[in-house]
């Protein structure tokens, strides 16, 4: 039921942000044509223009991506939609983890089109030539030699990129079922629990550095970094912050999923 | 296999401080049509919403075959909510895939016959339907799938005579006839012919759960009339200065 639940989620997703990243790629390359023409004659009105629909189009991608996140959920989940996706023979958890992962999906996509309509852009005045005469393997070889483990820095980062993702998501869910649990104003309820839930872990994070300051914790972990080699120590943070974001997805999906399977109250 | 398909025991529900739903007990067997039957407030959304998981009971159990509402109880259960339940920018067809995709007993087949029969092309978007059309989309879907127990919440309110005389026929031809439907309405008159049981709510409580024919048979009147007399309001006349 799952894979079903995915198979609307993302019909849902992409009908809005498609056509979106394909005008932003699209502009991206009128944009890098006519740097190419200019590039000796400087910028004139329609370069300008080109550049002023592209930074458009960003924001508007940014802006759609949050709110197809954010609708996704609230309206297909806690109003009219949401009669027909809790009738449905399927458990809540699978109907969160559903829309987790296809706005999850949906953020990195629009990340990734975001980094690629920049790489168009930047190809300005690139020579392919010059390009493929660096000494690309060699780089690599000396990179391996050096830092032999960094694929596996690599894959730790994008751990890191892909649940910082899930936990604000899961944050942004938990906050729409705690205020939907009021009778009334569950929008701006929402909002609060919002502000309410990060503040609660600004402060938190200040508890531990304060804790961590005062029982010499913090000393501690310095001498044990410093015996470390500086690999295994950039490692064991980056898979610390994993872990961390991995909590923090899996608490607030927790208390989304408790929500809708205790506290259910569509009106 | 439960001999009774609804078993409510003790089913309170509170909204804050108010009471929607007071101690119900009641059981329901199959095969049969049932008219959940009080004026607006008296708790059948409400008992409805209990019934197909989409609320929480503040005390009391709801069993349908048997089970807890979940997974399985939804799987047997056609729910017809009081309000458009589909996203507007689906067309029919998205919504037959749908529905072959999440209920095993979907008859996809029935349902192009009766899109077909209401001229309702599948690429129709639902957000270009008028709102007659949309209810007629969700009257079918829910009747298209053999359900063990069809929900049907106030489907004849707001519509006109000749959309009623639609939906009661459709309902009757088409629900399977080893379940049990079970519809909520204030519009006596225009379900009774259909029901074989009644059962009245007021103000959270059931106050009598019968057989149609036994009530015309003890009270000598119809189901409509008795209605009219226990739910009597009398208007205000005015005050004594």
């Amino acid at each position: 039921m799952f894979g079903k639940l995915m198979k609307y989620e993302m019909k849902s997703l992409t009908r809005g942000l498609l056509p979106l990243y394909g005008a932003i790629l699209a502009v991206a390359v009128i944009n890098r044509v006519l740097m190419g023409i200019s590039l000796n004659s400087g910028m004139g009105i329609p370069e300008v223009i080109a550049m002023m629909v592209y930074f458009g189009l960003c924001v508007a991608v940014g802006v759609v991506t949050i709110m197809a996140v954010v609708q996704r959920f609230y309206k297909g989940l806690l109003c009219d939609e949401g009669y027909l996706m809790h009738t449905l023979p399927v458990r809540p958890v699978e109907l969160v983890l559903s829309k987790l992962t296809g706005a999850t999906v949906m953020t990195i996509l629009s990340g990734v089109v975001g980094v690629v309509s920049v790489l168009i852009l930047m190809s300005v005045g690139l020579n392919f030539v010059d390009f493929f005469a660096v000494d690309w393997l060699g780089g690599f070889r000396d990179l391996f030699r050096n830092f032999p483990s960094w694929p596996l820095a690599v894959l730790e980062c994008l751990l890191v990129g892909l649940f910082c993702v899930t936990g604000q998501i899961a944050q942004l869910y938990a906050a729409m079922a705690l205020g939907h649990l009021s009778n009334k104003h569950r929008v701006a309820m929402s909002f609060v629990w919002y502000l309410v839930i990060s503040t609660a872990l600004s402060a938190l994070l200040g508890i531990f550095v304060t804790v961590a300051n005062a029982t010499g914790l913090d000393y501690w972990l310095t001498q044990l970094t410093s015996a470390m080699n500086s690999s295994l120590c950039l490692h064991l943070g980056l898979i610390l912050t994993v872990l961390a974001y991995l909590v923090k997805t899996a608490i607030f999906c927790g208390v989304t999923n408790h929500v809708l399977t205790n506290k259910l109250n569509l009106e | 296999m439960d001999e009774m398909l609804i078993r409510l025991h003790g089913l309170t529900k509170l909204y804050g401080s108010q009471r929607a739903l007071d101690g119900v007990d009641l059981e329901l067997g199959r095969g049969k049509i049932v008219g959940l039957l009080g004026p607006n407030g008296s708790g059948k959304t409400t008992m409805i919403k209990l019934l197909c998981g989409l609320l929480r009971p503040t005390a009391g159990e709801v069993l349908i075959d048997g089970a807890l509402p979940g997974p399985y109880t939804k799987s047997v259960i056609s729910y017809l909510p009081d309000r458009m339940y589909f996203a507007d920018w689906m067309k029919t067809s998205d919504l037959v895939d749908f529905f072959t995709d999440f209920y095993a007993d979907f008859d996809r087949k029935k349902a192009a016959e009766m899109f077909s029969a209401l001229n309702i092309r599948p690429g129709d978007r639902i957000r270009t339907m008028s709102k007659g059309t949309k209810e007629k989309v969700q009257l079918v879907l829910v009747m298209s799938r053999r359900a063990q127990l069809y929900l049907l919440d106030e489907p004849i309110a707001g519509v006109d005579p000749a959309a009623r005389d639609f939906i009661l026929s459709t309902i009757l031809t088409n629900y399977n006839e080893s379940g049990t439907v079970l519809i909520s309405t204030h519009l006596i008159a225009d379900v009774e012919r259909v029901l074989d049981e009644a059962v009245f709510l007021q103000n959270g409580h059931v106050v009598r759960h019968d057989t149609v024919d036994h009530i015309r048979e003890l009270e000598g009147k119809s189901v409509d009339q008795l209605f009219r007399e226990i739910f009597r309001a009398v208007p205000y006349q005015g005050g004594d200065l």
